[in-house]
């Protein structure tokens, strides 16, 4: 059984290496907030503890980048190795074995990952800290340190987390059915289930609850600032397979399909496989509207200062944002680009397809690009509407006492989703160039 | 050098020319799939290439289709010689020319069974009425699921969309890949004379398999051993055709 556990992973690294991808960056992620504790020790209560809570606010919103990027990766995971799980079920290898060694595989992948991840960071935290802390009050002289011991806490808080987040996922590989073997199933769309109905309601109530307090009086909007915009993120990634496949096919819908073979393609692609799978779009949607809706609140409270007081609150530095944000906007665009990465099996698939019924080279090229670019807006879409509801909501609550102009937070989300586009294109279209290469006899012959 | 003649009855479709093959082997050598192949395909015919595993067949077909560059020799669609032709003239000959059915994966998951079989034709820029579409997938017995994508097909179901989709595209000439090799006898059967049926007039059907009553049903049968044309049978029977596949294992086994 040992065996079959650690050949699996080997035979289907293409495959794993997206939860191996998000362990890492969570690992680092996690490795810069210990950092931040580690340097504090020592130190004078008040300076330890301004630090642990900078180390919290980052810990919590990457716990929540993790676990609404995991949970999909993890799913999409197995997801991609049915045919294999059915195959098992047939040589006598149990549902519940099914399950517990894919959970093996899933610990084995993120202790490797976070491991790494932690290796990795632990060259770069001292100059992250430096200059994450370069514009925090009073916080700047502060020399940042690292501990072994730390870091081997990180790891199996990390895999403790990962290995939590993919329960559900492993218990999916036991429910395959053997039947399955005998062709590829369409796997069926994904749906709003039950947990995530009782998702929703929590973070929307949550949300709202925290909206409406901020204004309840005039210094109380201070500590729900932060967790505001992650709040409605969370709302929107919950939401994602209501509101994710009739957006896109609705927006997609202004190009026609007469516009282009390749436009054809990449929208009825990206509309299967968010029909199919809310991975990728989840990942996105995180990473685009966690700065912009942070943002979004952050500069709707500025507003609300300024009214209120006549002086400026001040900006975000990109030090403060860095240590904020910098870890769950690591996990989730290396859980956007993993998620992709791992569909290249189909992709090669279908550019071989493609190129037998005649297409380019450039088409096939396009396709993978327009594909990377649909998906992408799509979740800017989504995002623009998280960044209204923060700007908004905030506005009004906070009116309560100061007529407050709402902000948006537009052009942290802008940026984000520049990066998202370039990486999402790189993951979509670099695999499929390399396919360009292999013969399509290699990938559709019988022989 | 083996050459195999085409139906006389109509023109000359496809040519092979002392066609070889070699791939780079672990050790730096090569190694040869395709020895001094010479074939002819004539308009209207079923030509079936069978043979045991690794005797080459697939790699011919897929040599002959112009999606498998070749070593040496040449291969001359409607006279056009396929290794001198450009990357875009090429992507055009199997736009216009050309269809295939493989032994899986024929289609496009994402797509709809009407759009898989309208891809070609929107590939090609050419304008295909959905009336159209429709009807072919109707002439394989699919009518009702236009809109049904790959994976809510069955194996059979997904191969009749392959054909439907060279019967809307109607290509002079039409490679299949063991089309029944993921299939039960019945789906099987079924697709082959939607194959046979699709041989005929101007358009021509080449086969790889390794079923014989498939290889059977061709016109024209060619037995490959050790990348070679070993013999060519004229409307064989199934038992003919395993007779000669026997000699040709006994051969290479001498």
């Amino acid at each position: 059984m040992i065996r079959l556990v650690f050949r699996d992973l080997v035979t289907n690294v293409p495959i794993w290496l997206g939860a191996l991808v998000v362990t890492a960056a969570a690992g680092a992620a996690v490795s810069v907030a210990a950092g931040l504790i580690t340097s504090g020790l020592g130190l004078d209560f008040v300076y330890l503890a301004g630090l642990t809570t900078l180390a919290s606010i980052s810990t919590v919103l990457t716990i929540i980048s993790i676990v609404a990027v995991l949970g999909t990766v993890a799913r999409l995971t197995v997801d991609l190795q049915r045919r294999s799980y059915a195959l098992w079920q047939l040589v006598g290898v149990s549902a519940a074995r099914v399950t517990w060694i894919v959970r093996a595989q899933l610990t084995i992948v993120a202790l490797l990952g976070s491991a790494l991840g932690t290796l990795i960071a632990a060259a770069f935290i001292p100059a992250i800290l430096r200059f994450g802390l370069s514009d925090s009050s009073g916080l700047q002289e502060i020399e940042p340190r690292t501990q072994p011991i730390a870091q081997l806490i990180v790891i199996l808080f990390v895999t403790a987390v990962v290995v939590l987040g993919g329960l559900k996922a492993s218990r999916r590989a036991g429910q395959v059915r053997a039947i399955e073997v005998l062709r590829d199933a369409d796997r069926g769309a994904a749906r709003m289930g039950v947990a995530r109905w009782i998702l929703l309601a929590l973070t929307l109530a949550l949300a709202l609850l925290s909206t409406w307090s901020v204004g309840k009086s005039a210094g109380g909007g201070a500590g729900q600032l932060l967790l505001i915009g992650p709040l409605y993120t969370a709302v929107a990634v919950s939401a994602i397979p209501l509101v994710a496949p009739p957006l896109l096919r609705g927006w997609t819908k202004v190009i026609p399909d007469r516009f282009s073979s390749a436009w054809f393609l990449a929208r009825n692609a990206a509309s299967f496989s968010v029909g199919r799978s809310t991975a990728t779009i989840s990942a996105l949607v995180v990473t685009i509207a966690l700065p912009g809706s942070f943002y979004a609140a952050f500069t709707t409270n500025g507003n609300f200062v300024t009214a209120s007081t006549g002086e400026s609150m001040g900006a975000l530095g990109p030090g403060s944002f860095l240590i904020l944000l910098g870890g769950p906007l690591l996990v989730s665009l290396a859980g956007a680009t993993a998620t992709v990465l791992m569909a290249t099996r189909t992709r090669e698939q279908e550019t071989a397809l493609v190129q037998a019924a005649g297409g380019g080279r450039g088409l096939v090229l396009l396709r993978a690009t327009w594909e990377a670019v649909i998906l992408v807006v799509t979740a800017a879409l989504i995002s623009v509407g998280v960044q209204l509801v923060t700007g908004v909501g905030m506005a009004l609550s906070l009116s309560r006492i100061t007529a407050t102009v709402p902000s948006f937070g537009f052009g942290p989300a802008a940026i984000a989703a520049a990066v998202c586009i370039l990486a999402v294109t790189a993951a979509s279209a670099l695999p499929v160039a390399s396919a360009l290469r292999r013969p399509v006899r290699a990938v559709l012959a019988a022989e | 050098m083996q050459k195999s003649a085409g139906s006389t009855d109509g023109g000359l479709l496809l040519e092979a020319q002392n066609l070889t093959k070699a791939y780079p082997a672990a050790d730096g050598s090569s190694v040869e799939v395709l020895r001094d192949v010479s074939l002819t395909v004539g308009q209207g015919e079923f030509v079936a290439i069978v043979g045991p595993s690794g005797s080459g067949k697939s790699t011919l077909l897929y040599c002959l289709a112009g999606l498998e560059p070749y070593t040496s020799g040449r291969v001359l669609l409607r006279g056009r010689q396929l290794d001198q032709l450009a990357p875009k003239a090429l992507a055009a000959i199997r736009r216009d020319e050309v269809g295939f059915v493989f032994q899986s994966f024929n289609l496009i998951p994402s797509l709809t069974a009407h759009q898989n079989v309208a891809l070609p034709a929107r590939l090609a820029h050419r304008a295909v009425s959905a009336s159209a579409v429709d009807e072919v997938l109707a002439s394989v017995g699919l009518q009702g699921r236009e809109g049904f994508r790959p994976g809510q097909l069955s194996g059979g179901q997904q191969q009749r969309v392959a054909i439907a989709r060279v019967l809307a595209a109607s290509p002079s000439l039409v490679f299949a890949d063991e089309p029944t090799g993921a299939l039960d006898t019945q789906a099987g059967a079924a697709v082959l004379e939607l194959l046979r049926r699709v041989a005929g007039g101007e358009r021509s059907v080449v086969m790889v398999t390794h079923d014989l009553e498939a290889a059977a049903r061709a016109d024209r049968v060619l037995v490959l051993r050790d990348g070679m044309v070993h013999r060519e049978l004229l409307r064989p029977t199934a038992s003919e055709v395993l007779e000669a596949l026997t000699a040709a294992a006994d051969e290479a086994s001498r």
